[in-house]
């Protein structure tokens, strides 16, 4: 089965009544994990264009209206490609997590989003810094699910400028690995905007 | 800025605040596709009615008002004053079956019992629930006539009194 037709099938009626028989998040992904529609996309998430094809097409259904107080029809379909992209690429997840908790009228997709945006919740351990000034005396701003790493800049950075920015306004409580990423044992610190950490 | 889902002010007996939230209603196609799905892989349940704004603890402790996730539910069966059942040959009608899967940590579905079959073989399935499936339909089934996901019935619970 390949990407395309793993969509389909997980936007048709039956993949919502299936998945609707769970009464919690946690059954709900009890039920979309194993189920092959959502095995097979995860699969092709490693071929190129895939990922974005499945960022695109959540954006897309987010934009569609549901029908007046009823739920938005593809409720099921967004949670599922929210799973997957949360899987497989958590920067994608981030941006459609955002659009869907701008809407309303939504259950499993807003649940999900939930998680991917709430540190607290979803305790991934893990974050990566988006913004890093090479001036120690600035405080850093980060974020514990998800974000941009646009610094190679970060590689020549020793410990002790971490050392310096954890007196700053965001505690950054964990080492740097080598792989640029930030194991962030105090998961659930609120994630600051640029605007507010450098103010 | 992400919409906050409404709730409704739910108590136990005992004061605690339910937690709860109110959901708009699924699309009538697609609950008519839940029903057709449902019926067709388990023939022998009952559908009562279907509705995707409550789920099997809404059913069993909010009448039907809103979705109260399964992880409260010990909380709010003890809150109002239930005790729990050493066993299914104790459950009437009435009573509350909760059940969980391999994992077992917290419920994964709840139903009420509405028959006992009083003439049966060893280890037939003797009881007939009434119960919502997800935010699916609501249906009668015997106990064990359930989606795999939910596991098994483990826990029977009572509110009855016999002063």
């Amino acid at each position: 089965m390949n990407a395309a037709e793993a969509m389909n099938l997980i936007e048709a009626p039956e993949f919502c009544a299936h998945v609707n028989i769970a009464s919690s998040l946690r059954v709900f992904l009890k039920v979309i994990i194993p189920h092959t529609a959502i095995k097979s996309l995860l699969d092709s998430m490693k071929t190129p264009g895939v990922p974005e094809a499945v960022l695109n097409r959540t954006l897309q259904l987010v934009q569609n209206d549901p029908e007046d107080e009823y739920e938005h029809p593809a409720d099921a379909a967004m949670a599922a490609y929210l799973w997957v992209l949360g899987e497989a690429h958590p920067e994608y997840a981030k941006i459609a997590a955002e659009a869907v908790r701008s809407r309303r009228q939504l259950w499993w997709s807003r649940q999900i989003a939930d998680r991917l945006m709430d540190p607290r919740r979803f305790h991934s351990q893990s974050g990566l810094i988006f913004y890093c000034p090479v001036e120690s005396a600035h405080p850093v701003s980060y974020s514990s699910d998800a974000g941009i790493l646009p610094f190679a800049m970060a590689l020549p950075l020793s410990k002790s400028f971490w050392g310096g920015a954890a007196g700053g306004r965001i505690v950054i409580n964990t080492h740097f690995d080598e792989r640029k990423v930030f194991f962030n044992r105090g998961a659930g610190s609120t994630r600051q905007s640029l605007a507010e950490a450098i103010t | 800025m992400a919409e906050e889902v409404e709730s409704l002010l739910l108590e136990t007996r005992d004061r605690w605040k339910i937690p709860n939230d109110f959901c708009c209603e699924r699309n009538p196609a697609a609950l008519r596709a839940a029903r057709q799905l449902w019926e067709g892989l388990f023939p022998d349940i009952r559908f009562r009615s279907i509705s995707g704004t409550y789920n099997c603890v809404g059913l069993v402790v909010a009448s039907r008002r809103v979705i109260v996730l399964p992880e409260h539910l010990e909380r709010i069966l003890t809150g109002d004053g239930y005790r729990r059942l050493r066993g299914p040959e104790e459950a009437e009608h009435g009573d509350v079956v909760v059940y969980q899967d391999e994992e077992g940590a917290e419920p994964t579905h709840v139903g009420i019992v509405v028959r006992k079959n009083l003439i049966s073989h060893a280890d037939e399935d003797t009881l007939t629930i009434l119960s919502k499936w997800g935010r699916d339909g609501e249906y009668e089934h015997k106990s064990r006539c359930v989606p795999e996901v939910y596991g098994r019935p483990t826990q029977y619970w009572t509110d009855r009194r016999d002063p």
